[in-house]
C-alpha cells in the first residue's frame, strides 16, 4: 500500500501554483536551464563543486516559495534507490587515489577495506542524485503542466521540419506526469481490492523472487488494464475538444523572453562554463 | 421547423468484420435548435454510442448524421462539429489534460486557434457561468467531484458551442452537486443552448422537454416526458424506472385516487394533491 501511495502522492510532477521569480520564468528558460544545470552535475568532479550546486538548487527552492516539506516530499520516493547507491558505492565504488582521505581506512566489510576517500565518493554520488532530482522537481512544481507543454513544443519545434510532432510530444509527456497521482490512485484501489479479498499473499519477502514476482503482476496486470481504458477516454476527451496536434494553435499566455529570463539562462550557461573550467 | 441535428438511419457497428457488434441499428432523429432532449435506456441500449455520434466524436457505420446541414462524415468537417456540438464526457477524471483549472478551459479555444485575448475572455467567462471564481489557479486532480462536472462543462463552453451533449455527466455526483449542474443546464438551455443529456437518473429525464428511449440500439419510445412516462408497461419492459413522482402517482391511483398520468415531477404532484384537497374541503 505505501507504493500506492507514495506514486498518489507523487510530488515529482505536481504543480504548486505560486507568483515567485522561479514560477515567472519562461518555461523554455527552465527547461534550458534544466539541461544545462544537469550537464553541470554529471560533469562536476570536485566535492566542493558538487556541493556548491547542491546548495544553489536548494536556494532555488527557497526563492520559489514552495509549501514547506514540498522538497521532502519530492526526494522520498527516491530513498530507496539512495539507499542501495550508497551501500553499493561504499562496498564497490570506484576508489579515486587522489581523493582526500583514500588511505585511511574506516571500515572493513569481507574482502571490502572501506576508505575515508570512498565514503567521500558515495556522499557526492548520492548528493549529484539528489540534485538532479531536486532539480526536476523544482521545474515541475513552478511550472504548469501546459506552461511545460508549450515551452517543450516551442523547443522541440525544429523537429517539424524533419517530420516529428513536437507538440504531440510535448502533450505526451505533460499528460503521463498528470496522471501519475491518478494511476497512484487506482494502484491503491487495487491493493484495497486484493486485501479485502485477502489475496494478497502475506507478508512481504524480498528474497522470495518468483513470489513478488507473482504479487507484482498480480497488481501491474489490473493497472495496465485500466491505463489503456484512461487512454481510450482521454483520446476521445481531446478529439471532443478539438485537439489536432499543434497545427493552427494558438495559446492564451504567449511566451515572451524578457530581462529575467535572459539573465537566468545567462546564469545557467556560467554555471556550466564554470564547471568545465575547474 | 428546421433540424438542427438529423440523424438518418444511422448504424454503428463495433469491432472488426469478423466480430463485432452492431450498438445502433438504424436511428433517425431530428433536434431542433434550443431543444433539451433526454436520452434514456438500459445499459447497452446504444445510449452513449448515439451521444458519440451527435458529436462527431464516432463516424456512422452507415446512416449519416448532420450537423448544421454538415455531414460527420466529412473529416474536413469534424472540427467545427465537435466545437458547436461539445460533449462532457462521465469521467472528468480522464478529460483533463493540464494542471489548472484556466489552463484546461483554455485547452479547447487554443485547439481552435482562437486569438490570445479572445481565450483570455472566453475563460473568464466560462469559469464565471460554472461559478468556478477564484478557483483558477487550482489543480484539476484535487478538485471535488460536483466542481470536476462544473470544470468538464466549463472547458466545453469556452469553445462556445451551440449544444451540449453530456454522457452521464451526473452519474457519480452527489445529490447537491448532481443539482448545481441541473441547475447550470437549465440556465444554459433558458439562454438558448441545446442541450441533450444521457441519463439514467429519472427525475433529470422530467427536465428536458423531449425523451428518447432506446433499446437494443433503436429508439423505441420518444415523446415528452409525461407522454413517455404514461407507458408505464413499456418501460418496465426496458428495465426502466419511472419518476418518483409519477411512482407516487401510481400507487395513488391504484388506491382509487387519480391525480392524471401526467405527473412527473415532485411539483406538480403537490400542486395536484393541493388542488384536490382544496377541492374536497
Amino acid at each position: 500500500m505505501a507504493r500506492a501511495a507514495s506514486l498518489r502522492n507523487a510530488s515529482l510532477g505536481r504543480f504548486w501554483p505560486g507568483d515567485s521569480v522561479v514560477h515567472t520564468l519562461d518555461p523554455r528558460v527552465k527547461l534550458c536551464s534544466l539541461g544545462l544545470w544537469t550537464v553541470a552535475i554529471v560533469l562536476a568532479s570536485r566535492w566542493w563543486v558538487t556541493a556548491a550546486l547542491f546548495l544553489l538548487i536548494a536556494a532555488a527552492y527557497r526563492a520559489a516559495r514552495l509549501p514547506r516539506g514540498a522538497a521532502g516530499a519530492v526526494l522520498r520516493p527516491v530513498l530507496p534507490v539512495l539507499a542501495v547507491l550508497a551501500v553499493s558505492q561504499l562496498l564497490f565504488g570506484y576508489q579515486d587515489p587522489a581523493m582526500p582521505g583514500a588511505d585511511i581506512g574506516v571500515l572493513e566489510v569481507g574482502a571490502a577495506d572501506v576508505s575515508l576517500g570512498r565514503v567521500i565518493g558515495a556522499a557526492i554520488a548520492i548528493v549529484r542524485l539528489l540534485s538532479l532530482v531536486m532539480l526536476v522537481g523544482l521545474l515541475t512544481a513552478t511550472t504548469s503542466a501546459s506552461a511545460l507543454a508549450s515551452g517543450m513544443e516551442r523547443l522541440l519545434l525544429p523537429l517539424n521540419r524533419i517530420g516529428l510532432p513536437g507538440h504531440e510530444l510535448a502533450l505526451t509527456g505533460a499528460i503521463a506526469l498528470r496522471f501519475l497521482p491518478i494511476l497512484g490512485e487506482e494502484l491503491e484501489a487495487v491493493q484495497r481490492a486484493q486485501l479485502a479479498r485477502d489475496i494478497t499473499g502475506g507478508p512481504e519477502r524480498p528474497w522470495q523472487l518468483a513470489r513478488n514476482a507473482r504479487r507484482t503482476a498480480a497488481l501491474v496486470v489490473p493497472l495496465f488494464a485500466d491505463a489503456l481504458q484512461r487512454v481510450d477516454e482521454i483520446s476521445t476527451a481531446l478529439l471532443a475538444r478539438c485537439y489536432q496536434g499543434g497545427r493552427g494553435r494558438t495559446y492564451m499566455r504567449e511566451l515572451r523572453l524578457n530581462a529575467k529570463d535572459l539573465i537566468s539562462l545567462a546564469i545557467s550557461v556560467g554555471l556550466l562554463v564554470i564547471v568545465v573550467v575547474l | 421547423m428546421d433540424a438542427f441535428i438529423s440523424v438518418r438511419d444511422l448504424h454503428y457497428r463495433y469491432g472488426n468484420a469478423g466480430e463485432s457488434i452492431e450498438a445502433l441499428r438504424g436511428v433517425s432523429l431530428n433536434i431542433v435548435r434550443g431543444e433539451y432532449l433526454a436520452i434514456v435506456g438500459p445499459n447497452g441500449s446504444g445510449k452513449s454510442t448515439l451521444a458519440k455520434c451527435l458529436s462527431g466524436l464516432l463516424s456512422p457505420s452507415s446512416g449519416d448524421v448532420r450537423v448544421n446541414g454538415a455531414s460527420t462524415r466529412d473529416a474536413a468537417a469534424l472540427v467545427g462539429i465537435r466545437a458547436t456540438v461539445g460533449m462532457v464526457l462521465q469521467n472528468p477524471d480522464n478529460q483533463f489534460v493540464t494542471s489548472s483549472v484556466e489552463d484546461e478551459v483554455a485547452f479547447g479555444p487554443e485547439n481552435l486557434g482562437v486569438p490570445p485575448a479572445e481565450i483570455r475572455r472566453r475563460v473568464a467567462s466560462a469559469i464565471e457561468r460554472v461559478g468556478m471564481c477564484g478557483q483558477e489557479l487550482r489543480d484539476p486532480h484535487l478538485l471535488s467531484s460536483g466542481e470536476k462536472a462544473r470544470l468538464a462543462v466549463a472547458a466545453m463552453l469556452a469553445m462556445e458551442p451551440q449544444c451540449l451533449v453530456l454522457d452521464e455527466a451526473t452519474a457519480t455526483l452527489d445529490p447537491r452537486s448532481r443539482g448545481s449542474l441541473l441547475a447550470l443546464l437549465t440556465q444554459l438551455y433558458s439562454a438558448g443552448m441545446t442541450i441533450i443529456t444521457v441519463t439514467h437518473h429519472m427525475t433529470e429525464v422530467t427536465r428536458a422537454k423531449r425523451v428518447v428511449v432506446m433499446e437494443r440500439g433503436q429508439i423505441a419510445l420518444t415523446g415528452a416526458p409525461a407522454e413517455v412516462f404514461a407507458r408505464d408497461d413499456a418501460l418496465k419492459g426496458y428495465g426502466l424506472a419511472l419518476p418518483p413522482a409519477a411512482a407516487v402517482e401510481r400507487g395513488l391511483a391504484r388506491r382509487g385516487l387519480e391525480l392524471g398520468r401526467d405527473v412527473v415531477t415532485a411539483e406538480e404532484l403537490v400542486r395536484r394533491v393541493v388542488a384536490l384537497w382544496e377541492g374536497e374541503g
